[in-house]
């Protein structure tokens, strides 16, 4: 009898208690860890947002794995399983949610930086304009020297506002790429659990 | 005009018959704000293709063949069972997007490109959810194409997204700089002493730079999306399409290289008239047909040659 029985309670209960356990760890270490990087919240602030939603992104893929643990260790209890579901479902429509937001975040925080490249450059220009202007430094700086400083200046400007709309869309991409599939993940779990429900 | 009347009934009627249920109160609420938009959307894109924008003419066709791909399947679209999970499902996608849709626009009031980009995103997010509520959520495995051309048809500015995913993905200014090495060869081959500096092409008596607009991007972009149209409406098969899309982006990219040559010797040579002239709409548009035509008979004889295997 006890060596039938040992494989049986190993292969089912065994495996589902595991779930339940590594799942509910993966969902409390998921909350932790967003409660640290939350707290202090101010959701009206731009830089908080901004990084608030990059690291849902990076860790979200912790909280689909508990998620899924959990779904598969409460397979029998069909109450739960249809909660768990209905809740995975809103889930993945808040991810998607949120990823709209990082949207109109990056974009305006793209824009920020630009103005302020190219306030910094106008002021540049301005201080080349009065130092040609100077008759103290007439006999220094010549014309040709003043037109390159002006020159280097625009470039410069230029490769920097570049790189900061080449780097804010990255960041975007990445974080709206995570948002994104792990909200479908969401959205695939939650149908999985109310197909499962209905046996 | 009898035609009209009778049209104007059935559509009263299935309007009638839809907010009987909560289900269809919930499609119709989708459907009101899909058609305030689209009735606003296809304004634009008249209005840019009128201004002579190959991307809003483009936008309208994918809009249009979407829509026709959609019509031939009515008859299997009606006989589909939606389980009760994708209905919610739906109902939640829809009614989150009617929220979402007035919050969108008063947080970006500002600025009117993310404006226009989260309500296209929002509009295509309802669709989804009616389309999921109609036909469950098989739908979007079934129907790719549908999809994909509704997305290009609704996205505001497709050009310049594209044009920001490929700097993020690429080094910077590769395209440029290979633009500038190709043209500077080009330019040796005519017997021009030409030298390419990172994006600066430099001549014995003055230099071009290769910024994006010279770069043939956004040309081998409009090729890819002209060729995928143009395979859908000839009824290619997906790999004659794909080599279609490979042609348009090849010979796109390839005849940049004759124009910034043109261009370069019309900079330093000719004069500040004849840049001008090459550089803008004209000189755009005489290469535009160019590339069009020899497009035109190289896709013609590509089909021709290979003609699809008819099923026996």
């Amino acid at each position: 009898m006890a060596s039938v029985s040992a494989p049986n309670f190993l292969g089912s209960y065994s495996a589902k208690s595991l779930c339940r356990i590594v799942g509910f760890t993966c969902l409390a270490g998921f909350v932790i860890d967003m409660v640290a990087i939350g707290l202090p919240p101010s959701p009206l602030e731009l830089q908080w947002r901004i990084n608030f939603f990059q690291q849902l992104g990076e860790r979200s893929i912790i909280l689909l794995f508990g998620a899924a643990l959990v779904l598969y260790g409460n397979v029998e209890n069909r109450r739960l399983i249809q909660q768990i579901a209905l809740a995975c479902l809103v889930v993945g429509i808040l991810f998607h949610i949120s990823s709209i937001l990082v949207i109109r975040d990056s974009t305006v925080i793209r824009q920020q930086a630009i103005e302020t490249i190219s306030k910094q450059a106008t002021q540049l220009q301005t201080q080349i304009e009065q130092s040609q202007n100077n008759p103290a430094n007439a006999t220094k700086v010549t014309p040709e020297q003043v037109q390159q400083a002006s020159k280097r200046v625009t470039t410069q400007a230029q490769t920097l506002q570049d790189n900061a709309r080449t780097g804010v869309f990255k960041a975007g991409l990445s974080s709206i790429g995570n948002l994104v599939v792990v909200g479908l993940g969401f959205i695939g779990l939650g149908r999985f659990g109310l197909r499962l429900r209905k046996g | 005009m009898n035609q009209i009347k009778k049209l104007e009934q059935a559509a009263q009627a299935q309007i009638r018959q839809e907010a009987t249920t909560l289900h269809g109160r919930i499609v119709l609420c989708g459907l009101l704000v899909v058609f305030c938009y689209s009735v606003f959307w296809l304004g634009v894109l008249l209005l840019r293709s009128v201004h002579g924008s190959s991307s809003g003419f483009l936008q309208v066709a994918a809009l249009v063949l979407a829509l026709q791909l959609l019509w031939n399947q009515r008859q299997r679209l009606k006989q589909i069972s939606v389980p009760s999970e994708d209905r919610l499902l739906g109902h939640l996608l829809i009614l989150s997007g009617v929220v979402l849709l007035p919050v969108c626009l008063i947080a970006t009031w500002s600025e009117p490109f993310t404006r226009s980009l989260i309500a296209a995103i929002v509009c295509v997010w309802i669709l989804a959810g009616i389309a999921c509520s109609r036909w469950g959520a098989s739908f979007f495995s079934t129907y790719p194409l549908c999809i994909f051309l509704l997305c290009i048809g609704l996205l505001p500015k497709p050009a310049e997204i594209s044009r920001g995913i490929w700097q993020a993905l690429t080094p910077p200014e590769f395209l440029e700089r290979f633009m500038t090495w190709s043209g500077s060869v080009a330019l040796h081959a005519i017997g021009q002493p030409a030298i390419a500096e990172g994006i600066y092409i430099s001549l014995p008596n003055g230099a071009v730079k290769v910024g994006w607009g010279c770069n043939g991007f956004d040309m081998a972009a409009t090729m890819a999306v002209a060729s995928f149209v143009l395979g859908l409406f000839l009824k290619q098969s997906r790999p004659k399409i794909i080599f279609l899309m490979i042609v348009g982006v090849v010979l796109a990219l390839v005849s940049n290289i004759p124009r910034i040559v043109l261009v370069s010797i019309a900079a330093v040579y000719w004069g500040e008239y004849w840049f001008n002239f090459w550089h803008d709409s004209w000189g755009s548009q005489i290469f535009v047909s160019v590339i069009f035509t020899i497009y035109y008979y190289v896709v013609m004889g590509l089909i021709k040659r290979r003609p699809q295997k008819q099923p026996s």
